[in-house]
C-alpha cells in the first residue's frame, strides 16, 4: 500500500515537470519574438525597453540549458512575472481569482456527488419503470443544455424578476471583509458575520449549481448503468439465494464495486468542469479564472495566461494523484 | 474474444440501436442539422449576412426583434440571425467532427503502439497520456490565441491536443489484452513485423470499442467546442465568424436588450447535443450484454 502511495505521488510530481517542458514550448514557440508577445505587443516609446525586460526575464539571451532552468525555478519559487493588464505581480492575481474558482467549483462537487449517487442508485432500483424514464429523458436533457447558455438564461430570468444575484460579493461587504483564507464562505464564517455569509452563499449558489449539472447527472448515470449490471452479478445473486436484506445487499456489496469508480469518474469531470466553471464564471460576473482569461486574452496578457495555465494544470495533477489515492483505499485490487 | 467476434459486436450493437426510438431521433436530429449545414448558403434568406459580411441592407435594418420577416431577429449591426444561425451549423459540425476524428486517430495509434509495442514506447506513451489528459483545453486554447491568435484552428488543434489522451488510453488498456490473444501469438511466431501485428491485429480488435466511446463523448466535444468559442466569442469586438458558441458569447453582452442575439443559437447548440445525447445513449446501452438482458428483476 505504501509503496503504491509513494510511485503515486513521485508519479505525480513528474507530471508537474512535464507540465514545465508544455509551458517552456508554448512561451518559446511563439512566432516571431517571444519577448515582444511576453511583453504583451508592446507600441510607443516605451516598447523597446519593454521588451528589453521581457528578454531578460525570459533569460533569451543565455543558452538554452540556463533558459530550461530559469524558467522552471522561476515557475517553482512562484516568480510568475508582472501582469499586464492588471498592473501587479501575477502571483497575486492568480491566488485571488482561483481561490474564488476553487469555492465556486468545491460547492458544485459538494452538491453534485452525494445528489448524484442518490438519483443514481434511485433510478437503478427502478430501472424500466416510467419514473426511470422520466428521469433519464430529464438527464439527458439537462446534460445536452450547454452549461453557458443555461446561466445566461439563469441571469436572464434573474434580471427579469428583478434579482441581480451577480459577482462575487455585495460592493458593500468586499472593504468591510477580513481576508483570512481568501475563500469568502471560510472568511466570513470564521469573523461569525452572517449576513456576508448569506450574500456570498446566495451568488455562490446559483453558478455552483450550473456547473454541478454536469458531474451531477454523468455520476447519476454511471451508478445506474454499474449498479444495474452488478445485480446480474452471481454474488448478487447467491446474496439474495441466502436471504440477506436488499438493502444489506445494496450498502455492502453491489454498491461497494461502483464507488471506486464513481471517485475516478468525478476527478475525470473536475477537468471538464475547469473548462466551465471559467465560461459560467464570465456569465455571473464572479472573479475568477474565467475573468482572467477574458482579461489575459483581451490585453494579449501572456504572463497572465501561462500562469493561469500552470495553476490550473497543477490543480487537476494533484486532485487526479488525490483521486487514485482515494481509489487505492477504496478498492485495494488498482495497480498503477 | 476473437477477431470476428469483436467485428461482430460491433455491428450487432448498430443493428440493434437502429431497432430504438431515441437512437432514430438522434439521426433524425443530426441528418437534419447536417442537411442545413450542406444547403447552408443554398436556403437561406442573406447568406452574405450569414456568412459574417455587414451588408448595407443589413446597416440600415439595426437590431431588430423577432418577426415573420426576420424569424430569429437580426443582431446588433443588423445581420439576419436566421442567416447566421444555419451558417453556423456548419462551423460548429465540422469542428466537433474534425475534433472527433483527428483525436480519434492520435489516439487509436498511440494507444495501440504503446499497447503492443511494450518498453520505452509504452512508457513515454503512457507518460504524455496520463500528462495531456489532464490539461484543461480552454487553457491551451486561451494560450494559443494569444500566441498565434484565436481562430477556429486554434480551438479544434486545444481540443485535439487533450481529448486524444482519452481515447490512447482506452486503446492502449484494450490492446494490453489482445495482444495476449492466440492469433497475436501465432502471427508473431510465423514471424511478421511487430508493425504489421500492431496494425493487423491488435488495432481492428481496439478500433470498435474507442470508436463506440467516440460516439459517447461528442456531445461533449460539441460542448466544450461550444464553451471555448463562448470565451473567444464574448472578447472579441467584432464578430464574424458564424459559431453558435461565439455568437451566444458576442451576443451576451447584449443580452438584456437583444436576447435573440445569444438565445437562437443556443437554443441550435441544445438540439445538436440532445442528437448526439441521444445516439450516444443508445450506443451504450446496446453494446453493454448485460444491460440488454430482459431477465427477472431479482432486484
Amino acid at each position: 500500500m505504501t509503496k503504491y502511495y509513494i510511485k503515486r505521488t513521485l508519479f505525480g510530481a513528474s507530471l508537474i515537470l512535464g507540465l514545465l517542458v508544455i509551458i517552456y514550448l508554448l512561451v518559446y514557440i511563439a512566432p516571431g519574438n517571444p519577448a515582444y508577445v511576453w511583453a504583451g505587443r508592446p507600441r510607443g516609446p516605451k516598447a523597446v525597453e519593454a521588451i528589453k525586460q521581457a528578454e531578460k526575464e525570459l533569460g533569451l539571451d543565455q543558452p538554452l540549458y540556463v533558459q530550461i532552468a530559469l524558467l522552471t525555478a522561476r515557475f517553482l519559487t512562484g516568480d510568475w512575472g508582472v501582469s499586464i493588464a492588471f498592473k501587479q505581480p501575477v502571483l497575486a492575481v492568480v491566488a485571488r481569482s482561483f481561490k474564488a474558482t476553487i469555492e465556486l467549483l468545491t460547492l458544485s462537487y459538494i452538491l453534485a456527488i452525494p445528489l448524484g449517487l442518490m438519483l443514481g442508485i434511485f433510478t437503478a432500483l427502478r430501472r424500466g419503470s416510467s419514473i426511470d424514464m422520466v428521469l433519464k429523458i430529464t438527464s439527458s436533457i439537462f446534460i445536452s443544455i450547454p452549461r453557458f447558455w443555461f446561466a445566461l438564461i439563469l441571469v436572464l430570468v434573474f434580471y427579469l424578476a428583478g434579482l441581480q444575484p451577480l459577482g462575487r460579493i455585495d460592493p458593500r461587504f468586499s472593504i468591510e471583509i477580513k481576508e483570512v483564507t481568501g475563500f469568502y464562505t471560510v472568511d466570513s464564517a470564521l469573523t461569525f458575520r452572517l449576513d456576508i455569509l448569506l450574500d456570498v452563499l446566495v451568488r455562490l449558489t446559483p453558478p455552483a449549481l450550473v456547473i454541478a449539472v454536469y458531474p451531477l447527472f454523468s455520476i447519476a448515470r454511471y451508478v445506474r448503468y454499474s449498479l444495474s449490471e452488478r445485480f446480474y452479478e452471481d454474488y448478487v445473486m447467491e446474496a439474495i439465494s441466502l436471504g440477506i436484506s436488499r438493502q444489506a445487499i445494496l450498502a455492502r456489496y453491489a454498491l461497494r464495486g461502483t464507488i471506486p469508480a464513481v471517485v475516478q469518474l468525478a476527478g475525470m469531470n473536475f477537468v471538464y468542469s475547469f473548462v466551465e466553471a471559467a465560461v459560467v464564471e464570465i456569465i455571473f460576473m464572479r472573479e475568477g479564472v474565467g475573468r482572467i482569461l477574458l482579461e489575459g486574452l483581451l490585453r494579449s496578457d501572456y504572463p497572465l495566461i501561462v500562469a493561469v495555465f500552470f495553476v490550473v494544470s497543477l490543480t487537476l495533477v494533484i486532485v487526479n494523484t488525490a483521486t487514485d489515492v482515494i481509489q487505492k483505499k477504496l478498492d485495494p485490487r488498482v495497480k498503477i | 474474444m476473437s477477431q470476428r467476434h469483436t467485428d461482430i459486436r460491433g455491428r450487432n450493437t448498430l443493428q440493434r440501436c437502429w431497432r430504438r426510438v431515441d437512437f432514430k431521433v438522434g439521426i433524425a436530429i443530426l441528418a437534419s442539422l447536417a442537411l442545413i449545414a450542406i444547403l447552408g448558403p443554398r436556403v437561406v434568406p442573406y447568406p452574405e449576412e450569414g456568412e459574417g459580411i455587414v451588408t448595407d441592407a443589413a446597416r440600415l435594418r439595426g437590431p431588430q426583434p423577432p418577426s415573420m420577416k426576420y424569424l430569429f431577429g437580426t443582431d446588433v449591426v443588423g445581420r439576419d440571425m436566421l442567416s447566421r444561425v444555419f451558417i453556423g451549423s456548419r462551423y460548429s459540425l465540422l469542428q466537433t467532427t474534425i475534433v472527433v476524428f483527428g483525436s480519434l486517430l492520435l489516439g487509436i495509434v498511440l494507444g495501440v503502439l504503446a499497447g503492443y509495442l511494450r518498453g520505452i514506447y509504452e512508457a513515454a506513451i503512457n507518460y504524455a497520456i496520463e500528462l495531456f489528459i489532464l490539461l484543461p483545453p480552454v487553457m491551451i486554447a486561451a494560450a494559443l490565441s494569444v500566441v498565434i491568435g484565436p481562430s477556429i484552428y486554434t480551438v479544434v488543434a486545444s481540443l485535439i491536443m487533450t481529448w486524444w489522451a482519452w481515447y490512447a488510453r482506452i486503446a492502449y488498456i484494450m490492446s494490453r489484452q489482445i495482444r495476449e490473444f492466440d492469433f497475436v501469438k501465432v502471427s508473431e511466431a510465423l514471424g511478421s513485423r511487430r508493425i504489421y501485428v500492431a496494425f493487423r491485429h491488435i488495432l481492428p480488435n481496439v478500433a470498435p470499442t474507442v470508436i463506440m466511446q467516440s460516439i459517447v463523448d461528442s456531445s461533449s466535444i460539441l460542448l466544450e467546442v461550444a464553451a471555448i468559442n463562448f470565451l473567444i466569442g464574448s472578447v472579441s469586438t467584432s464578430l464574424d465568424a458564424p459559431e453558435w458558441g461565439m455568437m451566444i458569447g458576442y451576443g451576451f453582452r447584449y443580452v438584456t436588450t437583444y436576447w435573440w442575439m445569444s438565445l437562437f443559437p443556443g437554443f441550435f447548440l441544445v438540439i445538436a447535443a440532445l442528437g448526439f445525447i441521444l445516439i450516444g445513449d443508445s450506443v451504450s446501452e446496446e453494446s453493454s450484454p448485460n444491460l440488454r438482458k430482459r431477465w427477472t428483476r431479482w432486484f
